[in-house]
């Protein structure tokens, strides 16, 4: 467990977002606490992606509000969130296949906000090279975070399905974020790789960098979260801790309309 | 000539709704089923029903071939759209130049059976082939329309193009259905390709500006809209005309791409909103 | 087999480089034309490279860009008289301008449609040449302008010099974070976006640099033949140029110079096949395209090559794209 501050670094105030005539997230609202691993369950299409797409502005948000450490972000391109501190991992893997762990690594430094130009790059200037040799050492550190430093220099798509997904966090740790976005990480995992994988988690967590975690599979939830929050048909059903939750039989109905945990 | 792009731009919306793929070569496939006819009917002197028939099947059994051999691997091994993209572009080029080469690229025509006498109504003056033509689409359009709502056979083809995989665990076999739209939109682009000589033409390269037209066609109506194929056929064929008329025939095509580049720009759903962005 | 690939890596570059210093002298006068114009077409090539090989922006309408750069210069040396130099200048701003306009379109527009748009614009500049006679000289096309250097030889070491150092460029650039940036977006748009690329600039980037390339293209285009008609920028040639790029691997700089002087010297060669090129070109790139992406398929076909003799256990050479 994380030490716990007062400080809110995302909240969100009655967030909402249609899709024709659906109504995806309901006026959701919740408080992301600094340091905190904050876990965002329930059934599937429940519409806990929504809610992490509507934050990294991947879609336009109808209505409500979503503060980062204080300032609001909505309508703010999905660049500009990751370079203020949010980033995220996708449910669906979205590693790039054809390049190597230290380049996916890499991407996450990004394009346009720091970093040498386009003259320095082609002319090999000074500059550039200390740059580059400032990047591979962080990277390398990063990946030797992770565990992955053995295959730095192996093709993303050569890599099992366990360690692509530790790859995508790896790419998002390089963004140096305050803020990291899980969508269910754990989804396809042995017991084994899911142990490593919490391990990870937590220390990412006492580096100082919060969680918001979207996930299935409850023994991950209950082992990390601090807090969690309960989604079902994009509105909230309860929030609490984990052991208080479980119990909720409001939680316990929703889920167990779509088949139980 | 609306009802040609229509046609066309028929055939683009049912590969897209299949498999996801924009065929770039349809136009050119619309001037192979032509030349096809011409083989057919003016130099082995086929009867026209006859070889009309023969020219639509020939260009199925490629349709056929051609998603079997080469598109539906690529689509199942999920193969970067944008190659497939490139794949397409390549393939118009191949048949282009195909044509040329087998045809020869002097302009060609034959006559088709619908009669030389001008027809009447009231004050307007209308040769018989565009009557035809509209007509021939028409019931193409219904005929479609039932076989793809009504049947078996339809309805998997529009399983497939909502959602492959549940179509797949379904029973439903996806290469086939995908050969069979393919099948049909060859097929759709030969009956334009038999039936535009009346208008324009055979020439080898005709296929460019066609599909051009056609892709103008598919964005303003919508993408993946088959009325929208129509509707956007029928624009696109009756404002470049009017607009050659009153204003400049030499900037005639930039006028269509103008339309094109503005509704890509202010409305890519075209004018029946169709789908534009990704799932994420 | 690693070694080899590394030895033939480093020692590419270097035997082009020799042949193209040495071919001039021992070849024919038209077989040096031709090498001059693929090495004038390689320069536009590596701006598609950037373009379309890293990042993924499918534009067909290449060959308005070139038009525009060889016309600019041009009709400025022909109608205003200007010092050829300074045409040349003006031809490549006024090209990177025109081309960086064509960003702005694929910020909405995803793949089909962004080509439709280059396409179009392909066909509207063309169309334009040919439509505003008293300036372009229409459909005879435009002659009588000045060159920026007394003698083709001149013309053709300063064009090795700018095609080394545009390679070098390209290079450094595609193996750099800003090139994976641009490849990131070439693979996985949104993952780049929200991993902190500013796409759209990154495509004003693209965009311009390969339109700068094509304007410096054009005006070499315009020196070595001394002439040009809008019959030379058509869609089909725009089509050429990307062939060229998807066949190199869209990867490697030396490939692309490469397949751009081979590309343009086949038509020569295949004289017996005369107006079928682009039949060959095509069926080439289709092949190409079904072996090499479909993993059954490429699998099939190298282990057929390995038993009939060519022993390499590699894959397609300069190729690191695989999926893409």
């Amino acid at each position: 467990m994380s030490s716990m501050t007062n400080d809110s670094v995302l909240r969100l105030e009655g967030l909402t977002k249609r899709f024709g005539g659906l109504v995806a997230v309901n006026n959701v609202s919740f408080d992301v606490q600094e340091g905190q691993i904050f876990a965002l369950i329930g059934p599937n299409g429940s519409g806990k992606t929504t809610v992490i797409n509507l934050i990294t502005g991947i879609y336009p948000i109808d209505s409500g509000t979503v503060r980062f450490l204080g300032e609001p972000i909505e309508g703010l391109p999905s660049h500009r969130i990751c370079w203020r501190g949010i980033a995220r991992t996708f449910q669906n893997l979205r590693a790039l296949p054809a390049q190597t762990v230290f380049e996916n690594a890499l991407l996450g430094k990004g394009y346009g906000k720091e970093g040498v130009g386009i003259w320095h790059t082609v002319l090999h200037s000074a500059r550039y090279k200390e740059e580059r040799a400032h990047n591979n050492e962080e990277i390398d550190e990063i990946l030797e975070f992770v565990g992955l430093s053995d295959v730095r220099n192996e093709r993303a798509s050569q890599l099992p399905y366990g360690r692509q997904r530790i790859l995508e966090i790896a790419r998002a740790l390089v963004t140096k974020p305050k803020l990291l976005l899980l969508d269910e990480p754990a989804a396809g995992l042995n017991s084994q790789e899911i142990h490593t994988l919490m391990e990870l988690i937590s220390s990412i967590n006492e580096r100082g960098i919060s969680v918001l975690l979207i996930e299935h599979r409850m023994e991950v939830v209950g082992n990390l979260a601090d807090w969690v929050f309960v989604l079902n048909h994009g509105a909230k059903v309860a929030e609490g801790t984990f052991d208080v939750i479980k119990e909720d039989p409001a939680v316990i109905q929703a889920y167990l309309g779509k088949g139980g945990k | 000539m609306g009802v040609i792009y229509s046609m066309l731009a028929l055939g683009i919306s049912l590969i897209w709704n299949a498999s996801g793929l924009f065929n770039f070569a349809q136009g050119d496939l619309l001037t192979l089923g032509g030349y096809f006819m011409l083989t057919f009917f003016s130099m082995l002197k086929l009867p026209w029903g006859l070889a009309f028939a023969l020219s639509v099947v020939l260009m199925g059994i490629v349709g056929y071939a051609l998603s079997q051999i080469y598109f539906y691997p690529m689509i199942s091994n999920r193969v970067n759209p944008q190659i497939i993209l490139i794949g397409t572009v390549a393939f118009s080029v191949f048949l282009r130049n195909l044509v040329l080469v087998v045809w020869g690229s002097t302009p060609k025509t034959y006559s088709h059976p619908f009669g030389k006498q001008v027809l009447r109504f009231g004050k307007v003056f209308v040769m018989p082939h565009i009557i035809w033509i509209v007509g021939i689409t028409v019931v193409l359009l219904i005929i479609l329309q039932y076989f793809l709502r009504r049947t078996m056979v339809g309805t998997a083809m529009r399983a497939v193009a909502q959602r492959q995989v549940a179509a797949w665990l379904m029973g439903i076999r996806n290469d086939r259905m995908i050969a069979l739209t393919f099948l049909l939109s060859t097929s759709i682009a030969a009956v334009a390709g038999v039936l535009i000589p009346a208008i324009l033409p055979l020439t080898p390269s005709m296929g460019g500006m066609l599909q051009m037209k056609a892709m103008a066609a598919v964005v303003i109506g919508g993408l993946g809209s088959f009325s929208g194929a129509l509707v956007g056929g029928i624009a696109v064929g009756v404002s470049e005309a009017i607009f050659a008329t009153l204003v400049n025939p030499a900037y005639r095509d930039i006028f269509v791409f103008g339309v094109l580049v503005f509704f890509l720009l202010f409305r890519p759903g075209g004018i029946f909103r169709a789908q534009v962005s990704e799932k994420v | 087999m690693a070694r080899l690939k590394a030895l033939r890596r480093s020692y590419a570059p270097l035997l082009l480089g020799i042949f193209l210093l040495v071919a001039p002298h021992v070849m024919s006068h038209y077989q040096f034309y031709v090498l001059q114009k693929g090495v004038q077409t390689a320069i536009h090539v590596l701006g598609l490279l950037i373009l379309i090989g890293y990042t993924g922006m499918l534009s067909l309408g290449s060959a308005a860009l070139l038009a525009t750069g060889a016309y600019t210069y041009g009709i400025l040396s022909v109608k205003l008289g200007l010092s050829p130099w300074l045409c040349a200048v003006a031809a490549v701003v006024f090209t990177t301008v025109v081309g960086t306009a064509l960003a702005f379109p694929s910020f909405r527009l995803a793949g089909p449609f962004l080509v439709v748009t280059t396409v179009g614009f392909g066909e509207i500049v063309r169309i334009l040449i040919l439509n505003l006679e008293p300036v372009t000289g229409g459909a005879y096309g435009l002659a009588g302008f000045q060159n920026l250097l007394p003698t083709n030889m001149w013309v053709y070491h300063l064009m090795l010099v700018v095609l080394l150092l545009v390679a070098i460029g390209t290079e450094r650039l595609g193996k750099s974070r800003i090139g994976l940036a641009l490849k990131a977006i070439r693979q996985d748009e949104i993952a780049a976006e929200v991993m902190g690329v500013n796409v759209k600039r990154a495509k004003v980037v693209a965009f311009a640099l390969s339109a700068m390339l094509a304007g410096v293209s054009g005006v070499f285009l315009a020196n070595l033949t001394g002439y040009m008609s809008p019959d030379s920028f058509t869609g089909a040639e725009s089509t050429t140029f990307l062939l060229m790029v998807v066949i190199s691997g869209m990867n490697s700089a030396v490939a692309a110079i490469v397949s751009s002087i081979i590309l343009t010297w086949l038509p020569e060669v295949l004289r017996f096949l005369a107006s079928s090129r682009l039949l060959v070109y095509a069926l080439i790139l289709l092949v190409y395209l079904r072996i090499n992406w479909v993993p059954s398929t490429k699998a099939a076909v190298t282990d057929l090559i390995r038993k009939l003799g060519f022993g390499k256990a590699g894959a397609s050479g300069e190729s690191q794209v695989g999926r893409g």
